[in-house]
């Protein structure tokens, strides 16, 4: 039986004055891969968010579209996003150093890691970012619509590495995204939230809990 | 970017400056030790700290509000500077209180509060652009002011006010200098200890605040150390712009990073470079130019370059 790493015991989304989802109950085990679907302002972001204040350093949540500055290697940008583990220079310790080493092998983008990251391909930078949540030895990585710049082949590639991730470190991810179709593909678990404004997680059957995002009942 | 070592960068800024600021000791020809000491000197040193405090604050700004134009003078400071100058210098004849006040201190009194402004809202906005228009509306109220009073004053006191505003590194004396490289050293210091703040902040709030870092803190602390050290450079040598500006690019271009641990001793160097070489440039003239303006028309071209250059930005 793998760890229980979040769990969710009727919780209620949304905002001080504005109730998105209530009864809201899930938990997040070691290697799950979750896909989290909605339409556009269901609150996908807002509940990504809200688990990202959960545990805050084992939970490493990467925004959607984060800007390329010029001027940084992959690599930097790594040690950069460290800023927990790093001292007041910006340097890192000599484990953590090994750690970035073995995370760009880890998504295989070790030969990109003294590139500029203006211009690696977003699909490329996408598993930089990736990379960093494990430098920074996220148990939970969230992810927020990793795959919504991407072109086809890209956001495969993105979502593979992202079930590898599970299978073979036990990180446990949640990404949303509309590309329902990619998503089912690699997710072992879907969260979903419906039109009818309830909250969804299916282990199987993964159609029917997507279809809810639609559905009016 | 192609990317070059940084001590070397480093040594190439300093041969450079050396020689631009022996250049500058040097022009007009041999003197004794009095105009040496109590002119060139002081015109010089001066010169050096103005250009490295303003460069500085321009590369701070430039990362926290994430805009490459970005300087103090944009922000305000600069405008609030001259409005506590011409508060000064063209009401000061009338009232009493007013007139003990030097147009130095009151610059430095005006450049502070409109940094305690710009300080204070920057806690309510959390958007970087928002505090930039901010800045932006903040020197036209400024400027607004200053235009009425300069309407409803008399010769004498126009002229003191625009020999400030047409900035100077001249008639600075060896306490004033004093003063302007304490708070060069002040508001270094505050950069440097805080640079892998500025350096996450580049990726945007929320990426900064996702790894654990405090972007409002940060925002806050880079705004106190440009308002140290524009506060003290423009109450002794008047509104300089451009400088802020030009520097750090200058900076990120010789070394091709961006990484603040390397560009901020760089854009301290660039910056004092640039003002340097405009002293020397305004000194060839006849009669001594005003260093605003020789640094505008110098200045304004490469902003034009970069800008055509690289339109991205």
């Amino acid at each position: 039986m793998s760890k229980i790493l979040i769990q969710a015991t009727d919780m209620t989304i949304g905002y001080r004055d504005k109730v998105l989802y209530d009864g809201v109950s899930f938990d997040i085990k070691e290697g799950d891969c979750i896909m989290l679907c909605g339409a556009n302002g269901s609150g996908k972001t807002t509940l990504l968010n809200a688990l990202s204040k959960i545990r805050s350093c084992e939970t490493v949540m990467i925004p959607t579209r984060i800007p390329k500055v010029t001027g940084f290697t992959a690599k930097e940008f790594i040690r950069i996003a460290c800023f927990r583990q790093s001292d007041m220079g910006g340097r890192l310790s000599k484990a953590d150093e090994k750690a970035i080493d073995t995370a760009l092998d880890t998504l295989g983008i070790s030969h990109l890691a003294d590139r500029d990251i203006s211009t690696l391909s977003d699909g490329e930078f996408q598993k930089t970012a990736i990379a960093s949540a494990i430098v920074r030895r996220a148990s939970v990585i969230l992810l927020d619509e990793p795959t919504a710049f991407l072109d086809a082949e890209n956001r495969i590639s993105v979502l593979r590495t992202l079930r590898t991730l599970c299978d073979t470190h036990g990180t446990a991810i949640l990404f949303s995204t509309h590309d329902l179709y990619d998503g089912k593909a690699v997710c072992t678990k879907v969260f979903a939230l419906g039109a009818d404004r309830r909250f969804r997680c299916a282990t199987q059957d993964f159609d029917e809990c997507v279809g809810t995002i639609f559905r009016k009942f | 970017m192609i990317r070059r070592k940084p001590f070397i960068m480093t040594l190439i800024c300093l041969v450079a400056l050396a020689m631009l600021a022996a250049a500058d000791l040097a022009h007009g020809g041999a003197t004794d030790t009095h105009v040496m000491i109590h002119l060139r000197l002081p015109r010089v040193v001066t010169a050096i700290m103005a250009g490295a405090a303003l460069a500085l604050s321009g590369s701070q700004m430039q990362s926290v509000l994430r805009n490459p134009l970005a300087d103090p003078h944009i922000m305000g400071v600069s405008s609030g500077a001259a409005l506590g100058a011409a508060i000064v210098t063209l009401l000061g004849g009338t009232s009493g209180f007013l007139s003990g006040l030097t147009t130095a201190g009151a610059a430095f009194i005006g450049a502070s509060a409109s940094a305690c402004v710009i300080l204070a809202v920057s806690r309510k906005f959390h958007s970087a652009s928002t505090l930039l228009i901010f800045g932006v509306l903040l020197g036209f109220i400024a400027n607004a002011v200053i235009s009425i009073l300069q309407f409803t004053s008399d010769a004498e006191s126009l002229k003191i006010f625009y020999s400030w505003s047409a900035g100077s590194f001249s008639n600075t004396t060896w306490p004033q200098i004093a003063m302007t490289a304490a708070a060069l050293l002040a508001g270094y210091a505050i950069a440097f200890s805080g640079r892998k703040g500025l350096d996450i902040i580049l990726f945007g709030d929320e990426f900064a605040s996702m790894a654990g870092a405090r972007p409002s803190g940060i925002r806050l602390r880079a705004l106190l150390s440009c308002c140290i050290m524009t506060g003290a450079v423009t109450a002794f040598c008047g509104p300089l712009g451009f400088v802020g500006i030009i520097a750090p690019h200058i900076a990120k271009a010789m070394t091709g990073t961006s990484a603040h641990g390397t560009n901020l001793p760089i854009s301290l160097l660039t910056g004092a470079m640039i003002c340097v070489g405009a002293d020397l440039i305004s000194q060839m003239s006849p009669t001594p130019l005003p260093a605003a303006g020789t640094l505008a028309i110098t200045g304004i071209p490469v902003i034009i370059y970069i800008l055509i250059k690289k339109p991205s930005l």
